[in-house]
């Protein structure tokens, strides 16, 4: 007796349809296919409209060059594409969509009609597949050019078709796609319409700032620079957001590769590193990153939405980004630098100044993204190299012409809400920010004299650590790094308990800071290392004893303000400024005296 | 409501209140100090609500029974620096003027009704300790408290008392002390008390002219009351760790030298260390320990001492000049002796040939 079989090998339709749902993830995802069509047809306008979210009607009507009706017939096949005709191939892909996946696809799980003309065919053709089922060609008129209307998203999949989001978040994803393409498609019309209103209508634009303006009104075009940059086999260019515009979310930030938007989380994290100490904890600028790499240099097809892509040598794509950052915010900064009256002005080889001719609300005062390591006579030379070169400066620094810094002496004279050092100089009123400053100062020493403050302290009384499963790992696999900053960890059974603690926080309170730099190193790999031994020191220096009371004296105050000049030091360690200055010109310019 | 007081001894009890007065409080009336007079006594009060304080005036005549709260910095300045040994209070139900001889201040006052209800009398059971045997363990342990307010269980010291002793423990992690004496109370039980109320408490009961200070805690809170004065603390909630696992035993290394000259040259060569991350060395080799510290910037300091004892192997150990310092300092004997283990464990320093105290200081890596 055989037995039916019981597994069954299932209809092609069904196995079609299954594989379409791999592609066509919802009405954004067929947003984004179609419009690379149109663009890969040489469109010069395009129009999108969804209506419902794009779950009963897209649209996207192009004035490509348009398909024969052989070719229309084709294109509802599955990997046909007109884009790839031998595997290597694969290897140089300029156009958008090859995977010959996306009609097709599309095709399988709505109700789908296309018409399209080329501009030499007397007629347009227009053909219809109702989930799969094709019907018959027939003749239609319209101007060349082709029109995609995808009605019914997963009609016959009810159960995609239920785990759609409502109308509104479906929209607000089509949206973010249209926003990305109108980011790289400057030459080209676009408009968006969203159920039946007008959302943008983007003529093609002068320049990328124009674009990003009628985009997102809410980014200033002052407050935008241009990125260019060059190296091997990389060009990087796009625009991105002096630090004066941040916002709180990281929705301003995009990064596109040869001209394909995709995510990568790694890319923006390295462009933020750009900025270095400039942003502040927890604010985001914009990015636009466009990244042109030798095709062989990225392989775009490892995931079925294009999405992703990998690089294949990946860090010096993201070295390249944080110099191509770092470089035009140095130029930005250097270029509006405004000339210090002479006598106040001594030549260095820092790389930046501050801006001190802008009103109050514009100004901006540039952190500087150089340490010097003054060359320090020690007599314990063994530890501290190791750990020095995690703070020493990046190697990659661009000498700028020799340039201007301030020697301003300040003199304070009053003190304002326990925070502020007013002071006098040469060219007006200086108010220091005395918080700031002090923390600056105790993380400076920390620096100077890394060695003997995270010389280790053995306790007495051992303190048990409460810690959950990821920052035991977290304290497991950075042990050592925690111990080159001091702290020594026993453990016995599953307690882990704290057994030393680095020098400078004798006196203070150490038993929070370990578990802040725990919390740090758990970033480790998502930041780079450098970033997070500096946020663990100034995490140690915050907590250090050397504090000065709340009220603090004149002199005390004049000590450091000495030490901050002597050191030339502009900003906290949190990259916040320390100093701003009000000039008599700027003072003159008010009361209206010349 | 008229009164008036011996100026020597309200000065001294006013100053000793207001040391609990905050400096800002939530509520105005806590900064004050309540003056009431009922039942035939004089009473000053003052509390932060964590510690509170109230002793009696003996000194005193009064025309009838009153009570008025005025703020407490400022007659404490005031009542200092009157004239003449007499003080006349007058109080009208809206001011009260403080007056002596050709002087006169008239300070506003504050609701009485508005102090907050303090009860100074905690109850359970009576211990009798001696004033000045509770003083002298104190100034032996208190300055190794944790001065972070924030690390709750370590800012105090800590009172326990076994079958056999008392003891007061206090340890700032990095060094402990520990002062003891017999426990003929009976009385069986352990309570953590805040740094800044043994402060207070210290320098209270250093005026005291009596010696019986008795003691009741009914877990919540521990009353003190010597010479007419009441003073009530809470306790910290907050556990002390286990001290005496960390004990030290089976040393390897035992030093006796001259308290004073040790002392000599921990200030010396701690100079040469690095002000904030100090480290001294300490090699004990023969009959000699050289005490050596060098800083990048401050260069190399050097001394040996002759010692007059040493037992067991020689040593090589680094510490924080500022902890071994301070223990000796509290050394009353002329000699002191140092128990060392090895270069990792601590050393147990206490005086020579007394019991009664010692202190704990965990050495520093050496660079």
């Amino acid at each position: 007796m055989i037995s039916e079989l019981k597994i069954k090998r299932l209809p092609e339709d069904v196995v079609k349809k299954i594989a379409a749902g791999e592609v066509v993830t919802g009405p954004y995802a067929v947003v984004k296919e179609l419009v690379e069509n149109s663009l890969d047809a040489n469109a010069t306008r395009v129009e999108i409209e969804i209506v419902e979210g794009g779950k009963s009607l897209i649209k996207v009507a192009d004035d490509g060059e348009g398909m024969s009706p052989e070719d229309l017939l084709l294109a509802v096949e599955h990997h046909c594409t007109s884009k790839i005709s031998s595997l290597e191939d694969l290897d140089r892909i300029f156009t958008y969509g090859f995977r010959g996946e996306a009609l097709a696809s599309i095709a399988q799980v709505s109700r789908l009609t296309i018409t399209t003309r080329r501009e030499e065919d007397p007629t347009a053709v227009v053909l219809q597949v109702d989930g799969g089922e094709r019907s018959s060609l027939k003749e239609s008129v319209r101007q060349k050019g082709t029109t995609v209307e995808v009605r019914d998203l997963f009609f016959n999949i009810p159960a995609r078709r239920r785990f759609l989001k409502s109308a509104n978040v479906e929209g607000r994803m089509v949206t973010e796609i249209v926003h990305k393409f109108a980011l790289v498609s400057l030459d080209q019309h676009l408009v968006y319409i969203k159920d039946g209103k007008m959302i943008y209508n983007l003529p093609p634009a002068g320049d990328l700032k124009e674009r990003v303006v009628s985009l997102f009104p809410q980014v200033k075009r002052d407050a935008l620079a241009e990125l260019e940059y060059r190296e091997e086999g990389i060009k990087i260019g796009g625009l991105i957001s002096l630090p004066i515009w941040t916002s709180r979310a990281r929705s301003h930030q995009f990064v596109f590769v040869n001209g394909r938007y995709v995510r990568n989380g790694l890319v923006l994290a390295a462009a933020e590193r750009g900025y270095a100490e400039m942003l502040e904890h927890g604010r985001h600028p914009f990015i636009l990153l466009q990244l042109e790499l030798d095709p062989e240099m990225v392989d775009v097809n490892v995931h079925p939405q294009k999405l992703e892509v990998k690089f294949y040598e990946e860090q010096k794509v993201l070295d390249a980004i944080k110099r191509a950052i770092r470089q035009t915010l140095r130029k930005h900064y250097t270029l509006k630098l405004t000339p210090l009256p002479e006598e106040a002005v001594e030549k260095s080889e820092s790389t930046f100044s501050v801006n001190t001719s802008t009103t109050p609300s514009q100004s901006v005062t540039v952190p500087e993204l150089q340490r010097e390591t003054s060359p320090k006579f020690s007599l314990f030379p063994r530890k501290v190299e190791r750990i020095k070169q995690l703070v020493k400066p990046e190697t990659y620094e661009v000498k700028v012409e020799t340039e201007k810094k301030p020697v301003f002496h300040l003199t304070p004279f009053a003190l304002m809400k326990n925070r502020y050092v007013l002071c006098e100089y040469e060219g007006g009123l200086a108010i220091v920010d005395f918080h700031a400053l002090h923390e600056r100062l105790v993380y400076e020493d920390l620096v100077e004299n890394l060695e003997e403050r995270t010389n280790p302290q053995f306790l007495v009384l051992p303190v048990e650590l409460e810690m959950d499963e990821l920052l035991k790992s977290t304290l497991e696999e950075q042990r050592d790094f925690l111990e080159s900053l001091g702290f020594r960890v026993s453990e016995a059974g599953e307690k882990y308990s704290l057994v030393a603690v680095p020098a400078v926080l004798i006196g203070g309170d150490y038993t929070g800071v370990v578990y802040e730099i725990l919390e740090e190193l758990k970033l480790m790999g998502v930041l780079e290392k450098e970033k997070i031994f500096k946020n663990a020191l100034a995490s140690l220096a915050c907590h250090s004893a050397f504090r000065t009371g709340d009220t603090p004296s004149l002199e005390d105050v004049t000590q450091m303000i000495k030490e901050m000049e002597r050191k030339n030091l502009r900003t906290c360690p949190h990259g916040r400024p320390l100093v701003y200055y009000l000039e008599y010109s700027e003072l003159d310019r008010y009361f209206g005296r010349s | 409501m008229k009164l008036t007081v011996s100026k020597g001894e309200l000065a001294t009890k006013i100053s000793m209140v207001s040391r609990v007065v905050p400096a800002k409080a939530v509520k105005p009336v806590l900064q004050g100090i309540l003056f009431k007079v009922s039942d035939g006594r004089l009473t000053i009060s003052a509390t932060d609500l964590e510690t509170g304080f109230v002793t009696e005036v003996r000194e005193f005549n009064a025309d009838e029974d009153g009570a008025f709260v005025v703020e407490g910095k400022v007659v404490d300045e005031v009542v200092r620096s009157m004239p003449g040994d007499q003080v006349h209070i007058e109080y009208d139900g809206i001011s009260a003027t403080f007056s002596s001889q050709k002087s006169r201040f008239t300070l506003p006052t504050m609701n009485p009704k508005e102090f907050p209800e303090f009860s100074p009398d905690v109850t359970g059971e009576e211990i009798t300790l001696s004033t000045t045997q509770v003083e002298t363990m104190l100034e032996r342990t208190m300055f190794s408290a944790a001065k972070e307010e924030i690390m709750r269980n370590l800012n105090g010291v800590l009172w326990e008392f076994d079958s056999d002793y008392l003891r007061f423990v206090a340890a700032d992690g990095f060094r402990l002390a520990l002062a003891e004496t017999t426990n003929d109370s009976g009385f069986l039980g352990t309570f953590l008390l805040s740094l800044n109320s043994m402060k207070d408490f210290l320098s209270s009961i250093k005026s005291a002219s009596s010696d019986e200070l008795i003691v009741r805690t009914d877990g919540r809170r521990v009353g003190f009351t010597f010479d007419g004065t009441q003073m009530v603390v809470r306790v910290v909630d907050a556990e002390f760790p286990n001290y005496k696992t960390v004990l030290p035993k089976d040393f390897r290394t035992r030093v006796v030298m001259n308290n004073d000259l040790f002392i000599e040259v921990l200030k010396r060569v701690s100079i040469a260390a690095k002000l904030g991350s100090e480290t001294v060395k300490l090699e004990i080799r023969d009959e000699v320990m050289r005490v050596s510290a060098r800083s990048s910037d401050r260069g190399e300091a050097v001394e040996e001492v002759e010692v007059d004892v040493k037992d067991g192997e020689d040593l090589i150990i680094g510490f924080n000049p500022k902890f071994l310092l301070e223990a000796c300092q509290h050394i009353d004997t002329e000699s002191v002796e140092l128990n060392f283990k090895d270069s990792n464990s601590p050393v147990q320093i206490n005086p020579v040939d007394v019991e009664g105290y010692l202190y704990i200081v965990m050495p520093v890596r050496l660079i």
